[in-house]
């Protein structure tokens, strides 16, 4: 397509970052700086994730190095188990999360927004720009990169929810009884998407079906966060 | 004053983060890569090649593309506009017309199975592969063959185009763009260049009898290259691997006859002297080609009236009495054509005519105009039985002319003889490649090794002759790049983008009131409601405000 095509996925990105930031009072706080170090964090986190994943795990077809390989791990026939310790861990994700909100002083929302902004711009750039740049200025047309944009914009309310959760946790004022409930909305929220994966590739679901499920959960995920999170704050 | 001004605007450049922007783009433009392929074929390029200083065949290799359809398409003289179609559904006047309107190229399919065209269909692709071979043009003109993804291209181009076709209103049109599909091709084919080191090679055995023989041989020739639109579609089942089939099953009957002892020397002086000379010497020259294109029909074209007690009248009396013997019901026929130079298709054993060569040319062809270069001569188009008959009863022929038998028919019988096992392992060994000119142009070219050892293992000694074109003065030029890959992609019209854009800036916009007015949200969720929430609902804006309105645009 052209480089026009490559503006709309970009717009499509990108802006609701930007109003999200522009519109939320961040802004005015002058919140930037501290939203590129939350995105340096956001790469430190993937950088030990990728080792570790690197380390652990076999890639299937190649030949295993059975001195780095975990002895559990050899064993891992079955691919769903194998990619549920994949996702675990994304779990690293929660501690970076926590370590980037205690870096960033001032109240509650707007730590959360800015770690949750910082973190899924910092995703957008790293993990979502070169795929789009190469493949929608491609000359071959594709969906994939317009709901690769929408859902990048899923993404950013999912970032700011596990701010938020993190947040919650850290803090000592919230009711006992929602501590449960903070940490399984925050492992549901890692686990997300390996489940809606699963699930639409069991039953043959098409992309921007699986793409409204993932927003529907994400809504309703992101409900209950503003639920707990009005409590507090 | 002016250099102030320009002083300042400088300093905004650099501060501005768009300057950067605006330098780095160029550079993220031509380092990023182009394209991710989906969906490759191996195309073939129409013939290019120069003869006697005119072209033939197609100069044009470039390919990219948006395709339409034919037949469906109105054909439309235009630069971005590449046809598709179906080789069975191709005409002539389709042909020329689509030269005439300049269009930007054309992709032939060509079906998976050749053999199961017949009919009217088959004659319309000959005579249509003549005219494509006769013309020269700058339209690019490429065959693909059926497969399965060419199948699901075809008929995407095809939707698109009945979809386009029957929308009457501009609305429907304008659907149709946002919800199907182009096709574009692209070609990886560079522009043709001169092979500058093609040769052809002749490969010459030779069965030596007696010393009085040996000084008036009889040369049995036959052209084994091919000829079609498509270099490498050209497996010339009957033109000419048939003739050459027949050559190489004739030396290996015949090599019964001879010993092999003795030759050494003889060859020797061979090699020697000029073969210019030694053809002076030939008492006659049979030349064979396409002899299976009429089942119940063997042509002897001849050039000059035929007197009795000459080699060449005692053969053809031969050939007939043969036939009457072992093929009752087929029938030899001469015919006398005086030689017309400036025709270009002509018998090949013309050449030798003119250098005051007594030949003939054995063919089922009547005239050498319906020797057909096809892509539809395959091995299948080629009936085993009847090239080892005819090949009988030319062996049977020759063998009585030479040794003045009276009884004609006899001489081979039993596992001496022609065998039809024989001839169609040889079909299948010369069939099995495309054995288009330029192909078996290269220096030790496979097929042409394996032909010799073919060739040799039947006769004594066998040679090679090369022929090169002369660089300065040529008159047979070659091209290469006869076949490429041509890549399809996915493409949508340019009025898609600006629909999308407008969907991005409507759903912008719903985003944006979500997040102004995300304190309404908040408030709707929120568990206690009070007013001192207010001011931590609007900074929580984002975390929902886009879902809401995700869930709008949606």
């Amino acid at each position: 397509m052209t480089f026009y095509h490559f503006g709309n996925c970009i717009a499509l990105a990108y802006l609701p970052y930007y109003l999200a930031y522009k519109h939320s009072g961040l802004s005015e706080y002058g919140a930037f700086w501290k939203c590129v170090a939350t995105g340096m964090i956001y790469a430190l986190t993937q950088l030990c994730k990728m080792l570790v994943l690197a380390t652990f795990f076999p890639v299937p077809g190649s030949q295993r190095d059975a001195a780095v390989t975990l002895d559990a791990f050899q064993d891992v026939k079955n691919p769903l188990t194998l990619e549920f310790f994949k996702a675990s861990i994304d779990l690293a994700d929660l501690i970076g999360m926590y370590i980037a909100l205690s870096r960033i002083p001032g109240r509650g929302h707007s730590k959360c927004l800015t770690a949750g902004i910082g973190w899924g711009t910092a995703e957008l750039i790293l993990s979502r720009f070169l795929t789009i740049w190469v493949g929608a200025k491609g000359i071959e047309f594709n969906w994939k990169y317009i709901q690769m944009s929408f859902d990048a914009n899923i993404s950013m309310v999912q970032h700011i929810m596990t701010a938020a959760l993190v947040w919650l946790w850290s803090r000592h004022d919230v009711k006992p009884s929602f501590y449960p409930v903070v940490a399984i909305l925050a492992i549901i929220g890692v686990y997300k998407g390996l489940l809606i994966d699963i699930f639409s590739l069991a039953s043959h679901i098409d992309p921007w079906t699986s793409l409204v499920i993932k927003l529907i959960i994400t809504a309703f995920l992101g409900g209950l966060t503003i639920r707990v999170y009005s409590t507090v704050a | 004053m002016w250099f102030d001004q320009g002083n300042e605007l400088f300093d905004v450049c650099r501060t501005s983060f768009f300057a950067y922007l605006l330098l780095a783009l160029p550079i993220f433009v031509s380092i990023s890569p182009t394209c991710l392929a989906s969906k490759e074929f191996s195309a073939f390029r129409l013939q290019q090649f120069e003869l006697h200083g005119s072209s033939y065949g197609t100069s044009g290799s470039l390919l990219n593309l948006e395709t339409r359809i034919l037949p469906g398409s109105p054909m439309v003289s235009s630069p971005r506009r590449c046809y598709v179609v179906r080789l069975v559904d191709l005409t002539v006047n389709m042909y020329k017309d689509l030269l005439t309107a300049q269009v930007a190229g054309i992709v032939i399919i060509v079906p998976a199975d050749l053999s199961s065209i017949s009919g009217e269909i088959r004659d319309q692709i000959q005579e249509l592969e003549q005219a494509m071979l006769a013309d020269f043009t700058t339209v690019p003109v490429y065959f693909i063959q059926e497969t399965q993804e060419v199948n699901q291209v075809y008929q995407t181009i095809k939707e698109s185009a009945e979809s386009l076709g029957a929308a009457s209103t501009a609305l429907q049109t304008l659907f149709h763009h946002v919800h199907g599909n182009g096709v574009q091709l692209v070609s990886s084919l560079g522009s043709p260049k001169v092979m500058s080191d093609a040769q052809i090679l002749s490969i010459q055995g030779a069965l030596i009898g007696t010393k009085s023989s040996r000084s008036f041989p009889i040369l049995i020739s036959t052209h084994y290259d091919s000829m079609s639109p498509a270099a490498e579609l050209s497996f010339g089942g009957d033109a000419n691997g048939s003739g050459a089939v027949s050559l190489l099953e004739l030396a290996r009957v015949f090599s019964h006859l001879y010993s092999t002892r003795g030759t050494q020397k003889y060859l020797e002086d061979q090699v020697d002297s000029s073969d210019q000379s030694d053809l002076q010497d030939t008492r006659l020259v049979v030349c064979l080609d396409s002899l299976t294109t009429n089942p119940d029909k063997l042509f002897v074209h001849v050039s000059r009236s035929i007197r009795e007690g000459t080699m060449l009248n005692t053969f053809i009396n031969n050939l007939k009495k043969a036939a009457i013997h072992l093929e009752p019901s087929l029938t030899v026929e001469v015919i006398q054509r005086k030689i017309r130079t400036e025709n270009l298709l002509s018998w090949e054993h013309e050449k030798f005519h003119l250098k005051k060569i007594n030949a003939i040319t054995i063919s089922s062809s009547e005239s050498p105009s319906l020797v057909k270069s096809s892509m539809l001569d395959v091995k299948d188009n080629v009936d085993t039985e009847n090239l080892a008959a005819k090949t009988r009863i030319v062996a049977e022929a020759l063998a009585a002319s030479l040794y003045n038998v009276t009884e004609v028919g006899t001489a081979f019988s039993g596992s001496l003889g022609v065998s039809d096992e024989s001839v169609n392992s040889l079909l299948e060994f010369v069939t099995s490649q495309p054995r288009s000119a330029q192909l078996l142009a290269g220096k030790q070219n496979k097929f042409v090794q394996s032909l010799r050892n073919v060739l040799a293992r039947y006769t004594h000694e066998t040679s090679l002759f090369t022929m090169k074109p002369d660089k300065r003065d040529a008159n047979l030029v070659f091209y290469d790049g006869t076949s490429g890959t041509i890549v399809a992609y996915d493409v949508k019209p340019a009025v898609f983008d600006l629909v999308l854009s407008l969907a991005i800036a409507a759903y912008i916009g719903a985003v944006y009131l979500a997040i102004k007015n995300f304190s309404l949200i908040y408030d709707s969720l929120s568990y206690k409601l009070s007013s001192s929430n207010h001011h931590t609902s609007s900074t929580t804006n984002g975390t929902s405000g886009s879902h809401t309105s995700k869930v709008k645009a949606q």
